[in-house]
């Protein structure tokens, strides 16, 4: 089958769901299939949004048999096979603020529209699959469509490994206000001594980095807060999460199930999530695979201390985690055969 | 260049005389085939004539095997079956009203469209004037539905699509500007024939009329359908504030009326003293007509709302040499004013009493005014003068077929999403349409 795996592009952003596209026409080639990598271009104006709609509605997918869209406006495209494996939804037209838009005059219409067509495309898709139980719960309060829940395999086949627990809990992921690192430091002051915090990923901007320096310095726990402020290796992220107690990971309202999850589950590592992460309570449930705390630093130094003084319930919620990990079946080869069948 | 032109061809339809006048000069350059809407008769008509019963879809593949298709719309049934054609293939239309109101609706309610249309025009025009055209009721009666489709001519709905337009004023045309794909052009709208096709008086006391009139009497008429925007109620008005006036002037309204028009306006002239110098015609005879305008000394023709591209019955007012008294306003505000008096329709009863008196009072001003007015419709109007910028348009109007595909395109695809009905899409959309294609 001639595919074209539709995405949308941010210049120079760089995140999951590129990493997922490429991926996904990486792996259907690998099936036989013949597969392109279309991304449309979206803005943030309001009139940049309204372009990228009709950049899409507009495009004429020539010798193309089937589109799979990921993100809006990509899966706009008209085609008369289209599979929409839903990345997410553009979240500022559909979430209240501060993450959607706020009543606006101006912005009011380009959500109206966004509504519209993304009805319209949804309803006339071939098939409708989310990534995650989150992005198909939020298409079901947004629209009131069904989608079916098929999970993205993780990015990297490593093969992960199991060490006797160090001192610490790891902190993975690009440092952003979004990932909210500088919350888990902030438990961090609250936290029983003993342990450390090891906060490893590359800065999305200078300043998120200074806050998070200042956070430290501050609080005096530069002894029990350790910074790894770059893009770390494949390497260095297996041996850290094989050496770590467990992985805290603090979205808020992730749209998938987290790969730094996934990563630690893969290790045999317990996580810490807030109660508003999202996606990320499909792996991490309570007291089993690991622990999910209100988004508040006392909250979050209690389930820190839970973890890294109990090692042996700690490496019990590990075991869970993988053994969920592995139940989920998130192969390429089942996300291939459900796309492509 | 095969062309079908689809226009009623009834007798009795003045739409259809003043096409016919067009006929020979536009069989000379184009392979021309009349269609028409079934009637009981035809008018008679040097091209081949194909009248079909109903606008279906073997009507519309037989005219999508021309070059260009012509359609002839009015704001009456006549027209009912050609409307739902202009939108099945896109073509030229010849818009000879101003308000095409009644006969969308009429269309709309035949095809069980008419809520669509109501939603169309509550998104585009507020959910009060939805409501009129949903129930064409109004609560002030006639006048206020008249004023109604002033208001929303619904000529953007018969024009969609289409590849251009001829209109019969500038007035208009600046009103259609933007409606259509393609161009549209002002046509010399040619004056009704002397025949048309009314053998038979509405009202037998008709004829008697010009006998009983005294000689010295100047005789003020006002020609065409007695409708609530016709004004005879201000002409009385006029007629009785001024003693020489009410001396000198008798006034024939001559055309169709209603019994409640005539019992109306036969009310408010006996209330100003006037029942023995007013008087309705009913509709007459071409013949008759012809007399009257030959014994006319001053027409008068106080459209407010103006609902029609043109007024063919000034045209016929003018050519038997009658001076006429107009508002100043939407295509009457052009003609010369050598040949028209106009005036300020705000200070309506005052301006028509003074522009009575400056006719009344000076009879030599009075014959240039109708000399003026019979040399300036001669030279200005004829069938020929019309063919030609209906042959221009019809060129402009093949310009505009690639238009056409990508109003079609474009206008899928923002339906397939639902954004067909989002101003601010289709605006975008349009103006890179203009851009890419230089459309402007």
């Amino acid at each position: 089958m001639k595919i074209l795996v539709a995405n949308n592009a941010a210049p120079f952003v760089r995140g999951g769901a590129e990493l997922l596209a490429e991926r996904l026409v990486v792996e259907l080639r690998r099936a036989g299939h013949e597969a392109e990598l279309l991304r449309l271009p979206l803005g943030d104006t309001p009139e940049q949004i309204r372009d990228g709609i009709i950049a899409a509605t507009l495009l004429h997918a020539v010798n193309v048999d089937r589109i799979i869209g990921l993100k809006f406006p990509a899966y706009l495209i008209p085609h008369p096979d289209v599979v929409i494996w839903l990345v997410h939804q553009l979240r500022q037209a559909y979430d209240p603020p501060p993450v959607g838009w706020a009543p606006d005059p101006v912005l009011d219409p380009v959500v109206e529209a966004i509504h519209t067509a993304d009805r319209a495309a949804f309803a006339s898709a071939t098939r409708l699959y989310a990534i995650s139980p989150m992005i198909a719960d939020r298409l079901q309060r947004s629209t009131g469509l069904e989608a079916t829940v098929l999970m993205t395999p993780p990015h990297s086949e490593v093969k992960h490994q199991t060490q006797v627990a160090e001192d610490f809990i790891l902190a993975l992921g690009r440092i952003s206000d979004g990932k909210r690192q500088r919350l888990a430091i902030q438990a961090m002051q609250h936290a029983q001594a003993g342990y450390r915090l090891v906060v490893a990923g590359a800065p999305d901007r200078p300043e998120d980095l200074d806050e998070i320096r200042r956070e430290i310095d501050k609080a005096g726990i530069q002894d029990r807060v350790e910074l790894i402020p770059r893009f770390i290796t494949e390497d260095e992220k297996i041996d850290l999460l094989a050496r770590c107690i467990g992985s805290v990971y603090l979205p808020i309202d992730e749209d998938s199930y987290g790969y730094v999850c996934y990563e630690a589950a893969m290790s045999n590592k317990p996580s810490i999530t807030a109660t508003d992460s999202g996606g990320t309570l499909t792996l991490v449930k309570h007291g089993e695979t690991g622990l999910v705390a209100a988004p508040e630093p006392k909250a979050l130094a209690m389930a820190f201390d839970e973890i890294a003084l109990d090692r042996e319930r700690a490496a019990s919620m590990g075991r869970t985690a993988y053994d969920l990990a592995i139940n989920l079946d998130l192969s390429w080869h089942h996300v291939i055969e459900e796309l492509t069948r | 260049m095969k062309v079908a032109m689809v226009m009623p061809m009834a007798p009795e339809s003045a739409i259809a005389d003043v096409m016919s006048q067009a006929i020979p000069g536009l069989r000379s350059n184009w392979d021309l085939e009349i269609w028409c809407p079934t009637e009981e008769s035809y008018r008679s008509c040097s091209v081949p004539l194909r009248p079909y019963a109903e606008a279906n879809t073997d009507v519309v593949n037989a005219l999508a095997a021309f070059d260009l298709v012509v359609y002839v719309l009015g704001d009456s049934p006549w027209h009912s079956r050609i409307l739902p054609l202009a939108h099945s293939l896109p073509g030229l239309v010849v818009l000879h009203d101003a308000s095409l109101t009644n006969l969308v609706r009429f269309v709309a309610i035949e095809g069980n469209d008419l809520e669509a249309l109501v939603e169309r025009v509550e998104l585009e025009r507020g959910p009060e004037l939805a409501g009129i055209l949903r129930s064409a009721s109004p609560p002030g009666g006639a006048a206020e539905w008249l004023r109604f489709c002033a208001e929303v001519p619904l000529d953007d709905v018969a024009a969609e699509g289409s590849l251009g337009a001829v209109v019969h004023s500038v007035w208009h045309a600046r009103r259609v500007d933007g409606l259509t794909l393609g161009h549209v052009t002002v046509a010399p709208l040619p004056v009704p024939s002397p025949h048309i096709g009314f053998e038979s008086n509405e009202r037998a006391s008709s004829s008697a009329l010009i006998s009983e009139l005294p000689d010295d009497a100047l005789l003020l008429v006002t020609v065409g359908a007695a409708n609530a925007n016709r004004r005879i109620d201000l002409l009385l008005e006029a007629i009785a504030k001024d003693p020489v006036l009410t001396e000198n002037v008798h006034l024939w309204a001559v055309g169709p009326a209603t019994e409640d028009a005539r019992a109306e306006l036969g009310g408010l002239a006996r209330t100003l003293g006037l029942q023995n110098q007013f008087a309705m015609t009913g509709r007459v005879t071409d013949s008759l007509l012809q007399e009257i305008l030959a014994r006319a000394d001053i027409a008068a023709a106080l459209r407010d709302p103006v609902l029609e591209g043109q007024s063919a019955s000034v045209l016929t007012q003018l050519i038997s040499g009658t001076p006429v008294v107009v508002f100043d306003h939407a295509h009457y505000a052009e003609l010369p004013d050598d040949v028209a008096i106009k005036v300020d329709p705000q200070d309506a009863l005052e301006g028509v009493r003074v522009a009575l008196r400056i006719l009344v009072d000076d009879g030599a001003d009075r014959g240039r005014r109708g000399d003026r007015a019979r040399e300036y419709v001669r030279e200005s109007r004829s069938g020929a003068k019309y063919a030609e910028a209906l042959l221009e348009a019809g060129e402009l109007a093949l310009a505009a077929k690639p238009i056409a595909y990508l109003n079609a395109d474009l206008g899928s695809r923002l339906r397939r999403l639902g954004l067909n009905r989002e101003p601010m899409f289709v605006n975008a959309v349009t103006d890179l349409a203009f851009d890419l294609f230089d459309l402007g």
